[in-house]
C-alpha cells in the first residue's frame, strides 16, 4: 500500500547487551572448529545476562529512543502522547501477561494506551512497526512505540547455537512533519501457512525444518513482498540507497539481495548479523537503526523482514532533512554499542545466558 | 539514676549448634537458672520481657511471650519485645521502664534465638529482614556491613588487617569463656584467607550462625546483687546507609551511649571494659570510637596496638563477642548484660557497658553497669 | 514477590531508569539468599545521584567500583520459579564511555 509519506520514524533506540560469544568458540564447544560460523557468516553473537530478558532489552531500546527525542525536539517529550505500544517477540517472559506493560510502566508511559505483545517468529518486530505506523496515519494514535526485542533460545549442540542473539530496537512513530526523520512511502505483508519453524508451548527450544527454511521460506516471501512494494511505488533497486533484508546469518540477506538487484553496498551497513548474530524480531529494526545510524536525508530504504510460519514484511522508509538535526543528538550507536562487546567462554555463556527466555 | 536497679540473678546457656535443644528448651533453660541464681521465688516474678527477632521466621512462632508466662504456675504477664539484632537491649529497656514506673519490683527479661535449623542461605534471607526490602532489594546483612567496611578502610587508609585482628582477639578471649560458641585461636592468616562473603569481609570477619539464650532477673527491692544498672539509652537511624549522614559511624549507637552515660553520670574513660556488639569485624571497629573509648581516627591503630584487650587501655569483648561466643541474635543484648553483672560481681570490674545493635545501626541500646550498692 | 507489592515497586521504576550517578562505596554478594543465588556474585553499591543517594545491586556480572559511573536499567531483580510472577526492577550498570 502507498502512503502519504506523512506517518513515519521520528526517533528510534537500540540495546544489546555487553558481551558476546565468537561462533569460533560455539564451534570448538561442540567437538569442531569454527567452519560453522564461517559458512554462515557470523563471526559472533550477543548473549544476554541471567537478569535480562526481552523486557528488559525492550525498555532500553525505548528508554534511548524516548532520550533522543526529548534531545530532538529540545523540551521535554510528553510520554503520555504516546497512545500505542506494540511490542513483538519469540521470548516474550509470559506466555499470559504483556511484556508492552512492564516497558510503559518502566518509561512513565500514561495509561491511555492500545497495546498488545505480537508473535510472528522474526517478524513480531516489522509487523508491530507496521500496526504503529496504521495507529499513527489512521489518527488513533498521536504517536506510537514499536518494538522488536528477543533474548533467542537454541538447542546446545543445534545449528542454531551459533547464531541466536539477543537485542531490542524500538521506534516512536509521528505524523509531526517537523519531527519525522524517516517517513513511510509505502508498506506491504505477505503471510502463508508454511511451517520452516516453530515451537509448542512448554518447550524450551524450537523446532526447524533444515533446508526447507530456504527458499519455500525465507527467499519466496522476502522476495515477493519486497517485488510488491518496489511495482506498487514504481521503484527500482538502483533508485534505493539501502536494503535491509532480515538475517538468519549473513548467507541469505547476501543472496535474496543479488536476486532482488541491490549491491552488496546497498546492503553492508545492514549487515550486523555478523556480530551480534540473528535477534530474531528484533534483527530488522536493529539493522534499521543500524542503517539509519548513518543514512543522510533523502535516501530511500527498504526494509524487508521475515518471520517463520511463515510472512514478510515490507517497508520503503525515505529520510528527511530532520535526520540532520536528530542525529546531533545520537550516542551510543548501534555500531558503539557493537565495539564494546567482551567475549566470554561457552562455560560462562551457558550458565549466564538467557537461553530459557 | 535515683531508682536501684538491680540485676540479682543471671544465666546464659551454651551459645553454638545446638541440634538437641529447641527454643522453649533453650528459653526453659535460662529462665529456670536466672531464677534459681536469684534466689527468688517463681511466683516473684511479676512480669517477662522476651527478646527474640525471628522465631516467627525461623519456626513460625509468634506468641513467644505466652511460651514463656507458662513456664511459671502463676501465668506473670508477658511481653515479646523485637528490634532486629538489638532486641536484648530492647527487652531489657522496657523492663526497665517497667520497674522506673513501679509498675513492677521484680522482672524477668529472657533473650532466646534458635537459627540453626534451618540453611546458610535461608538464614542469610531472614537476617535481611532488619534492612528494607523496598529500598534494599538484594541486600544482605553482610553485604551492608561491607559497604561501611569499604567506605571506613578507605577513609582511615587501613586494610582487613585492622579487622581480622579483631577476629583473632575475640577468639583468645573466648578461650576463658564456657559458654562461648567458638573456642578456638584464630590466626591472622587463617582470617584473611577464610571464603569471602561480601568484601572485604571474609567468613571470619562474621559472627558465627547460633542458637542459645540468656536471662537476668532485674529488681528495685534490697535483695543480695551481682551488679546495679547506672544508666541505659537508645538511638536510632536510618535504615537505608545511602540516607546515613556518615558510613563510619554509627550515629544510633552514640546517642545511646551519651543517654547512658548522662544517666550514669560517667564519661567514657571510665569504662573499664565493654561488650560491644561485633556481629562483624568492622562493627567493633565503629563501635569502640561511637560509645568514646578511642577518636574515629584512633580506633584502627588502637586496635592494631592491642589497646583493646588485656594490658591495653580499655578490654573489649571480654567474652568473645558476638564473633566467638555466638550470635543468637534475640539473646545477645541480654547475654552481654548477664556477662557484664557477672564479671562485677566477680569483682573484675567496677564499671562497664554492654552495646547492643539492630540491623546495620538503625537501632543501638547501651547499658552501663557498675557494683552493686 | 507478592502482586500488591511488585505493583506498588513497579511505579517507583520511572523515576530511576535512566538516571546516572557514581558508586561512592561497594560491595558484592558472595553469600545470598536462595531466590538471588543465581547471580551470585554480584555487586551491590551506594550510588551518589548528586541530590540524593541510593542503593542497588549490579546487574549482570557487572563489578562495579567506587568512582564508576553508572547508569539505572531495568532487569529481572531474581530469577523466579517457572510459575511466579517476574520481579522487574532497577539496578545499576557501568556507564558507557562516550
Amino acid at each position: 500500500m502507498k502512503l502519504d509519506g506523512k506517518s513515519g520514524i521520528i526517533s528510534y533506540g537500540a540495546s544489546l547487551p555487553v558481551v558476546m560469544i565468537t561462533t569460533e568458540e560455539i564451534g570448538h564447544a561442540h567437538g569442531g572448529d569454527g567452519t560453522p560460523g564461517k559458512q554462515l557468516g557470523v563471526k559472533q553473537k550477543t548473549v544476554a545476562s541471567l537478569d535480562e530478558d526481552a523486557v528488559t532489552l525492550a525498555t532500553a531500546a525505548a528508554l534511548q529512543a524516548l532520550t533522543r527525542w526529548s534531545k530532538f525536539q529540545q523540551k521535554k517529550s510528553a510520554p503520555e502522547d504516546i497512545q500505542a505500544v506494540f511490542i513483538g517477540s519469540e521470548s516474550h517472559p509470559y506466555a499470559v501477561k504483556p511484556s508492552g506493560t512492564i516497558v510503559k510502566q518502566a518509561l512513565g508511559l500514561g495509561h491511555v494506551m492500545a497495546l498488545a505483545d505480537l508473535q510472528f517468529a522474526c517478524k513480531a518486530g516489522t509487523q508491530a512497526l507496521q500496526i504503529t505506523l496504521s495507529y499513527v496515519q489512521s489518527g488513533l494514535a498521536k504517536y506510537g512505540l514499536a518494538i522488536g526485542a528477543d533474548t533467542a533460545q537454541s538447542r546446545p549442540g543445534d545449528i542454531l547455537e551459533f547464531t541466536a542473539g539477543a537485542g531490542a530496537a524500538a521506534y516512536i512513530v509521528g505524523s509531526d512533519v517537523s519531527q519525522v526523520i524517516a517517513k513511510c512511502l509505502g508498506t506491504v505483508s505477505v503471510a502463508t501457512d508454511t511451517p520452516d519453524f516453530w515451537r509448542r508451548p512448554g518447550q524450551e527450544y524450537p523446532e526447524h525444518a533444515g533446508r526447507f527454511s530456504g527458499e519455500p521460506g525465507y527467499f519466496w516471501h522476502v522476495r515477493t513482498a519486497a517485488e510488491l512494494l518496489l511495482n506498487e511505488l514504481a521503484l527500482k533497486p538502483s533508485q534505493l540507497d539501502y536494503c535491509v533484508f532480515h538475517t538468519p546469518n549473513a548467507k541469505f540477506p547476501q543472496a535474496v539481495a543479488q536476486q532482488l538487484g541491490f549491491t552488496p553496498e546497498q546492503l553492508a551497513p545492514a549487515l550486523i548479523v555478523k556480530e551480534i548474530g540473528n535477534t530474531y524480531a528484533a534483527a530488522s529494526p536493529l539493522a534499521l537503526a543500524a542503517v539509519l545510524d548513518q543514512a543522510k536525508p533523502k535516501q530511500k530504504i527498504l526494509v524487508v523482514s521475515y518471520g517463520s510460519g511463515s510472512g514478510s514484511d515490507a517497508f520503503v522508509f525515505e529520510t528527511t532533512a530532520a535526520l540532520t538535526t536528530y542525529h546531533k543528538h545520537l550516542s551510543e550507536t548501534v555500531r558503539q554499542q557493537i565495539e564494546r562487546l567482551k567475549p566470554v567462554s561457552y562455560q560462562t555463556y551457558q550458565q549466564s545466558h538467557a537461553g530459557k527466555h | 539514676m535515683s531508682t536501684n536497679l538491680s540485676i540479682i540473678g543471671t544465666s546464659i546457656t551454651k551459645f553454638g549448634e545446638l541440634w538437641e535443644k529447641s527454643l522453649v528448651e533453650l528459653m526453659t533453660e535460662a529462665v529456670t537458672e536466672a531464677v534459681r541464681d536469684a534466689g527468688v521465688d517463681p511466683e516473684d516474678i511479676e512480669a517477662i520481657f522476651v527478646a527474640n527477632k525471628a522465631a516467627g521466621s525461623f519456626e513460625n512462632q509468634l506468641h513467644l511471650n505466652a511460651l514463656a508466662s507458662q513456664l511459671f504456675p502463676h501465668f506473670p504477664p508477658a511481653v515479646h519485645i523485637e528490634a532486629a539484632c538489638a532486641s536484648g537491649g530492647a527487652a531489657l529497656l522496657a523492663a526497665e521502664h517497667a520497674l522506673l514506673a513501679g509498675q513492677y519490683k521484680t522482672v524477668l527479661v529472657v533473650g532466646a534465638e534458635k537459627m540453626t535449623d534451618v540453611s546458610a542461605e535461608e538464614t542469610t534471607e531472614i537476617l535481611a529482614s532488619a534492612a528494607d526490602a523496598t529500598r534494599q532489594f538484594g541486600s544482605t546483612f553482610p553485604a551492608l556491613y561491607a559497604l561501611v567496611a569499604d567506605m571506613y578502610l578507605r577513609k582511615h587508609a587501613l586494610t582487613s588487617e585492622v579487622l581480622a585482628t579483631i577476629a583473632v582477639k575475640n577468639h583468645r578471649h573466648a578461650l576463658k569463656n564456657s559458654k562461648a560458641q567458638f573456642r578456638k585461636e584464630l590466626s591472622l592468616e587463617q582470617v584473611m584467607q577464610s571464603a569471602i562473603i561480601a568484601p572485604p569481609l571474609r567468613v571470619f570477619d562474621c559472627s558465627p550462625i547460633s542458637d542459645g539464650a540468656a536471662a537476668v532477673v532485674l529488681t528495685t527491692q534490697p535483695h543480695k546483687a551481682k551488679a546495679r544498672v547506672a544508666g541505659a539509652g537508645q538511638g536510632q537511624d536510618a535504615m537505608v546507609l545511602a540516607d546515613r549522614r556518615s558510613l563510619t559511624t554509627f550515629r544510633a549507637t552514640s546517642t545511646a551511649a551519651k543517654q547512658a552515660y548522662q544517666r550514669a553520670g560517667m564519661k567514657p574513660a571510665d569504662i573499664q571494659c565493654a561488650e560491644v556488639h561485633d556481629c562483624f569485624t568492622i562493627a567493633e571497629l565503629l563501635a569502640i570510637a561511637d560509645l568514646g573509648f578511642f577518636p574515629e581516627e584512633k580506633a584502627g591503630r588502637a586496635t592494631l596496638q592491642n589497646q583493646t584487650t588485656l594490658g591495653g587501655k580499655i578490654i573489649i569483648n571480654p567474652s568473645g563477642g558476638l564473633k566467638a561466643c555466638g550470635h543468637p541474635v534475640g539473646a545477645t543484648g541480654v547475654k552481654q548484660v548477664a556477662y557484664l553483672a557477672e564479671l562485677v560481681s566477680r569483682g573484675e570490674a567496677d564499671r562497664v557497658l554492654a552495646h547492643n545493635v539492630g540491623g546495620a545501626g538503625s537501632t543501638a541500646v547501651v547499658h552501663i553497669l557498675e557494683k552493686a550498692l | 514477590m507478592k502482586p500488591a507489592a511488585y505493583w506498588r515497586q513497579s511505579k517507583t521504576w520511572q523515576q530511576w531508569l535512566g538516571r546516572t550517578g557514581t558508586v561512592i562505596a561497594s560491595t558484592s554478594i558472595h553469600l545470598a539468599p536462595p531466590q538471588l543465588a543465581a547471580f551470585v556474585p554480584y555487586s551491590y553499591v551506594i550510588v551518589d545521584f548528586g541530590n540524593e543517594k541510593m542503593e542497588f545491586m549490579g546487574a549482570g556480572q557487572d563489578e562495579l567500583r567506587v568512582g564508576d559511573e553508572v547508569v539505572c536499567v531495568l532487569r529481572k531483580l531474581c530469577v523466579p520459579s517457572d510459575e511466579a510472577l517476574i520481579p522487574y526492577g532497577i539496578k545499576v550498570v557501568k556507564k558507557a564511555e562516550a
